[in-house]
């Protein structure tokens, strides 16, 4: 499904947000990672500005080859062409700060870990406290988390945590970038050894998820996953079994809170119910991507009981589904993390 | 993964109070519909994990 689009864009990223000239195929904007109503909106007339008829300024000009690089999985030119952007357009160019951010945003899904933590350092504290605030400060954190204990990624997570926190108090930013933020957050504080601010941060992002009521089983299903991040990162999966039970059969057609429960009952050592919320899961499941999940998953809680031929034989067919994935970055990932399992499971 | 169409780039006025109607999986369709039209393309490519 959608494969023609994902590899002749070259999506690496979910979610990506583009413009396109349906004439041409050509990308006026594109955009890595959710967006409040009002980013939406901005980022809507920034495709229209790019498709519209006046000529650009230098650095509108920059930008939009940078939102079209972007747009086809160019990140080195993209990076490249933010940078001319900013620098044309100087400290007072209306653009800087979402600029920067796509700047912060693409530099981190390059792997540019340093990089853009060094971007964060040297630029959020001086930007004014928004969504573009928000976002190059996550950018930032979580490419120093990435680089785990190093010694710049120390120092640098030592300034960013600070500002995470104070972009957490931002109302205007997209709930996805807040739950980002704590979930790096946590990461962060727990690289740091802090294991009581972990706990804060883990309690109140839980706490905002119950306190949200899903409009649809689209959000459902976002808000489950949020849930799980959180919890597997506190250690305790027992939290998130109720509310996953509550969505299974909220959706008795949706694979996805079967596939996050059996994650959640594997985690707390509940082999034979992860096994069964993985069956009822791959018959309803209708890609790929879900699929490989969710043999993943099978596969896991196989290994979990001691069952290590029952988990080869459900990674062989794990292995299968994942080559029919049409993202190459998500298809190489699962053929990774199949691997990591096979090996474990031939121990 | 899932992907998201909206042609009608110019009926974003939020003041409509509707949801906007999307073309779910089907790119060539909203393509072949915006081209056509003469109006431009959103597309949101997300997956639900």
């Amino acid at each position: 499904m959608n494969k023609e689009f994902l590899t002749g864009y070259r999506v690496v990223f979910t979610p990506s947000l583009y413009v396109i000239d349906p004439a041409s195929g050509r990308v006026a904007a594109s955009h890595y990672g959710g967006l409040s109503l009002a980013q939406l909106n901005e980022f809507l007339d920034g495709g229209a500005r790019d498709l519209g008829a006046r000529p650009l300024a230098p650095a509108d000009s920059a930008l939009a080859q940078a939102e079209e690089a972007l747009g086809h999985g160019q990140l080195p030119e993209a990076v490249a062409a933010y940078r001319r952007a900013l620098a044309l357009g100087g400290a007072s160019w209306p653009q800087r700060e979402p600029a920067m951010a796509e700047l912060a945003w693409t530099l981190m899904t390059s792997g540019e870990h340093q990089a853009c933590a060094d971007l964060a350092l040297a630029e959020a504290p001086g930007m004014n406290r928004g969504p573009g605030f928000a976002r190059v400060v996550l950018a930032g954190l979580l490419s120093a988390n990435m680089a785990d204990t190093t010694a710049w990624a120390v120092a640098a997570r030592a300034k960013l945590v600070p500002l995470a926190r104070e972009a957490t108090a931002i109302t205007t930013i997209a709930r996805n970038d807040r739950f980002q933020l704590y979930q790096e957050l946590m990461a962060g504080t727990d690289l740091a050894g802090d294991t009581v601010a972990t706990v804060q941060w883990g309690d109140r992002w839980l706490a905002e998820i119950e306190r949200t009521k899903p409009a649809n089983d689209d959000e459902r299903s976002a808000l489950d996953i949020a849930r799980v991040d959180a919890v597997s990162m506190l250690g305790t999966p027992e939290r998130a079994i109720a509310p996953l039970e509550a969505s299974e059969r909220a959706m008795p057609r949706n694979y996805n809170a079967c596939l996050r429960l059996a994650q959640v009952l594997s985690d707390a050592k509940r082999y034979d119910e992860a096994l069964a919320a993985c069956d009822r899961g791959l018959a309803r499941v209708d890609g790929p991507l879900g699929r490989t999940w969710l043999l993943e998953t099978k596969a896991g809680a196989f290994i979990g009981k001691g069952d290590s031929a029952q988990a080869r034989a459900v990674l062989e067919e794990a292995r299968r589904s994942a080559n029919q994935i049409a993202m190459a970055s998500n298809r190489d990932n699962n053929l990774r993390r199949i691997d990591r399992l096979m090996a474990e499971a031939q121990k | 993964m899932k992907l998201s169409t909206l042609v009608l780039l110019t009926a974003l006025a939020p003041s409509t109070g509707h949801a906007l109607p999307t073309l779910s999986n089907d790119y060539a369709r909203a393509r072949a519909e915006a081209t056509a039209r003469h109006l431009p393309l959103f597309v949101d490519v997300w997956a639900p994990w």
